[in-house]
């Protein structure tokens, strides 16, 4: 290990960590970024054995708390019917997303001045723009140009994954009702691309990707990253910024994988732990000068978290489907994106397809709705669910709340004696009319698909996938956390990158829009290397 | 570890649930090979198991589906883990019996002419300026 100064540490190798971190190493700094996982291993992701969907219920589940991997740290979010799920290693949550890959839109930046409601943000889509088209190309993204539902600036660097026939199905039903649909943008390669294999339909996007095709960042950015000359310390699990009597950070204490307590310096700190771990890390860098957490002058580190509340409605057909086959997101539709002074709920949702089950899921969803008999009947009853059923969500703009927040649970704690975080989150009331209204919608779909039984369900319950707001992004220090560019108002070398700094949730999957800022971030970093701290 | 009776009942309550077919040339869910997997599955969540086997044998037929929807919940759930992948019940189902990787799947690419009635209608993207 090199002893030298860190200019630059980052903490989390994750979306926003490895895009901040390959941005940065054309300055020539010493940067050095930690995580408290490894790099995954894919010939370990679930696709690869039998069980495969048995492994997503325990050792693989989408959630820290069940599946307990000594990289986890738990979460209490007893107060909170949407639970966290994420993916702590290198590459984040891009390990385990399903690659869906729309952008904000340019109305999402605007929400007090366009509805009058939440905030603006400090910066817009222009602003945003160079760097969604850097990180396309670094991630990789398969779609087709000319989305009627978004300005006309997007390249995809391959062709759409395939519609199959739930998307076209869908396409058909989108049609008959005159909405918008489109072909998602993916990351997710459909042909060879920077090294990468190309997609082959295995259709478990959600527990790794065992191909290689889907661009988390452990296998776009970091292995560039790493090149060019960052250092990625894994297993490394930081307890604390540490800042010194200037109130300027001066480094972090972190545990190594046998449990040791280190120290390392640094010039700059950068936050990319996501919008649960990064306020739980300020929260525990208390000190004299910070008695309340690090940032934390506005009081607003760990407040305004938002989720997104999905909701989730399944049609059974009366013919073969794709099943799970296929990644996981073929089509979206931003017809119900923008508020509709005519519904009794402001702002709006994405719909997702998200394809259908592989058979033991379709077995417990036909023990869910009673559909699939024991005994005799059981069979046949299967056979009409067996590659028969097509999944579609919606994703519903989660408005910024104070109530909803992050803290440090007063009792409980992690593995090396971290406070955990602790969510408390209820959904509101504009949420709850979306919720219902999206599942309404899609069940016009689907009819109009030709579906002879529809499902529908909401929230999701482990869906806390989308963690954001929690070190709002703003100018003014006493209503945010970080200004127009990611730096701490209080704390002039320390940055946030990741999801905590939106200041609105948008209505659809947000890692294009984290990725984005983070690289824009650096950027403004570059540019102001000279008086970074003035 | 399960005990022996709880083995019996388990045995008994997969065999209910998916039982044998001729007529789609399947074993049930109680054929020796799959119930060697589902007591591993079973012994992993073994209260909650040891729980609805108690439930189940008050009940003994096939109504507990209905009667106890939760403790039937922990039983079908290992059950079906474990028969649908058996490789002779993917087989009569029309699928190779592997796991997803590394041969994966072919897919229809679709009909992308579908998109001419959305791009007829033109932009829908809400303006800011
Ligand atoms: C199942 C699932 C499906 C998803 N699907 C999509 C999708 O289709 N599209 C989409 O846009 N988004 C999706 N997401 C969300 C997406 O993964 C996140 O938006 C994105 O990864 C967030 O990036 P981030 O940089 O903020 O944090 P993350 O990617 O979560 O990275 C944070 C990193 O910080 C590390 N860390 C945290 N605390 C510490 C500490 N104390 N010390 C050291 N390291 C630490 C963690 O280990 C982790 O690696 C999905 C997520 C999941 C879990
Ligand atoms: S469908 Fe494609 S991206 Fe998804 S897991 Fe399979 S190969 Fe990877």
């Amino acid at each position: 290990m090199k002893t030298d100064p860190i200019d630059v540490l980052i903490v989390g190798a994750g979306a926003s960590g490895a895009a901040v971190a390959w941005s940065l190493a054309d300055t020539k700094m010493r940067i050095v970024c930690m995580d408290q996982g490894g790099t995954p291993d894919p010939t370990q992701f679930p696709a690869n054995f039998m069980d495969w969907e048995e492994r997503r219920n325990g050792p693989d589940h989408i959630s820290p708390n069940i599946r307990k991997a000594p990289s986890d740290y738990p979460i209490n979010d007893d107060g909170s019917p949407i639970k966290v799920v994420n993916y702590n290693g290198v590459g984040g949550g891009t390990v385990l997303f399903a690659g869906h890959f729309p952008r904000l839109h340019p109305s999402d930046f605007k929400v007090k001045t366009l509805d009058g409601v939440a905030d603006d943000w400090p910066i817009d889509y222009q602003t945003l723009e160079p760097f969604f088209a850097i990180n396309d190309r670094m991630m990789g993204v398969s779609g087709l140009p000319g989305d009627t539902a978004y300005p006309a600036d997007r390249n995809n660097q391959m062709p759409p994954v395939p519609l199959g026939k739930s998307g076209e199905a869908l396409a058909k039903g989108f049609n008959k009702l005159g909405w918008h649909w489109w072909p998602s943008d993916v990351a997710i390669a459909t042909q060879p691309y920077d090294g990468r294999a190309q997609c082959i339909n295995l259709g478990a996007c959600l527990w790794g990707c065992a191909q290689g095709a889907k661009g988390s960042t452990d296998v776009t950015y970091w292995p560039h990253a790493k090149r060019a000359g960052v250092e990625l310390w894994e297993h490394c699990r930081v307890s604390q910024i540490l800042v010194g009597d200037d109130g300027m950070a001066e480094g972090v204490l972190y545990f190594d994988k046998d449990g040791v307590e280190h120290k390392a310096e640094a010039h700059v700190v950068i936050m990319a732990a996501n919008g649960v771990g990064t306020p739980r890390l300020l929260l525990t860098s208390t000190s004299k000068q910070f008695p309340d957490g690090l940032a934390n002058s506005s009081g607003l580190v760990g407040r305004n978290l938002m989720f997104h509340p999905y909701s989730f409605t399944e049609g059974v057909f009366d013919y073969p489907v794709d099943g799970a086959r296929g990644p996981l997101k073929s089509i979206w539709s931003h017809e119900f994106y923008e508020t509709d002074l005519d519904r009794d709920f402001v702002r709006g949702y994405m719909f997702e397809a998200a394809r259908g089950r592989p058979p033991v899921n379709a077995a417990l969803a036909g023990y869910e709705w009673g559909t699939l008999p024991w005994g005799e009947g059981h069979h046949d009853a299967f056979r009409k669910l067996n590659d028969r059923i097509m999944a579609f969500c919606a994703i519903c703009e989660d408005l910024p709340e104070l109530h909803n927040r992050v803290t440090l649970d007063p009792d409980q704690t992690d593995a090396n004696g971290i406070p955990v975080p602790k969510v408390d989150y209820t959904l509101s009331e504009n949420s709850k009319k979306m919720l219902e209204h999206s599942a309404a919608r899609a069940t016009d779909i689907l009819n109009a698909a030709g579906a002879t039984e529809v499902h529908a369900g909401y929230p999701i319950v482990y869906a806390g996938w989308h963690l954001l707001g929690t070190a709002k992004m703003g100018l003014d220090p006493e209503t945010s956390v970080v200004n127009d560019w990611g730096r701490s108002h209080d704390v002039k070398n320390l940055f946030i990158v990741d999801g905590s700094v939106f200041v609105t949730s948008g209505g659809l999957n947000p890692t294009s829009t984290i990725q984005a800022n983070a690289l824009y971030v650096a950027d403004q970093m570059k540019r102001r290397l000279a008086n970074l701290f003035d | 570890m399960l005990s022996e009776a709880e083995i019996e009942t388990l045995t008994g309550v997969a065999g209910l649930m998916i039982p044998a077919s001729e007529a789609h040339g399947v074993p049930g869910a109680d054929d020796s090979a799959i119930m060697s997997e589902i007591i591993v599955s079973a012994e992993r969540t073994e209260d909650a198991v040891r729980n609805a086997l108690a439930a189940f044998a008050e009940v003994g037929d096939s109504s507990f589906q209905q009667s106890h929807p939760d403790e039937a919940a922990v039983l079908q759930t290992i059950v079906a883990s474990c028969y649908y992948r058996d490789a002779r019940v993917l087989v009569s189902l029309g699928r190779k019996p592997q796991p997803p990787f590394p041969e994966g799947h072919e897919m229809e690419e679709g009909d992308f002419s579908l998109l001419d009635p959305v791009r007829a209608r033109g932009e829908i993207w809400r303006k800011v300026d």
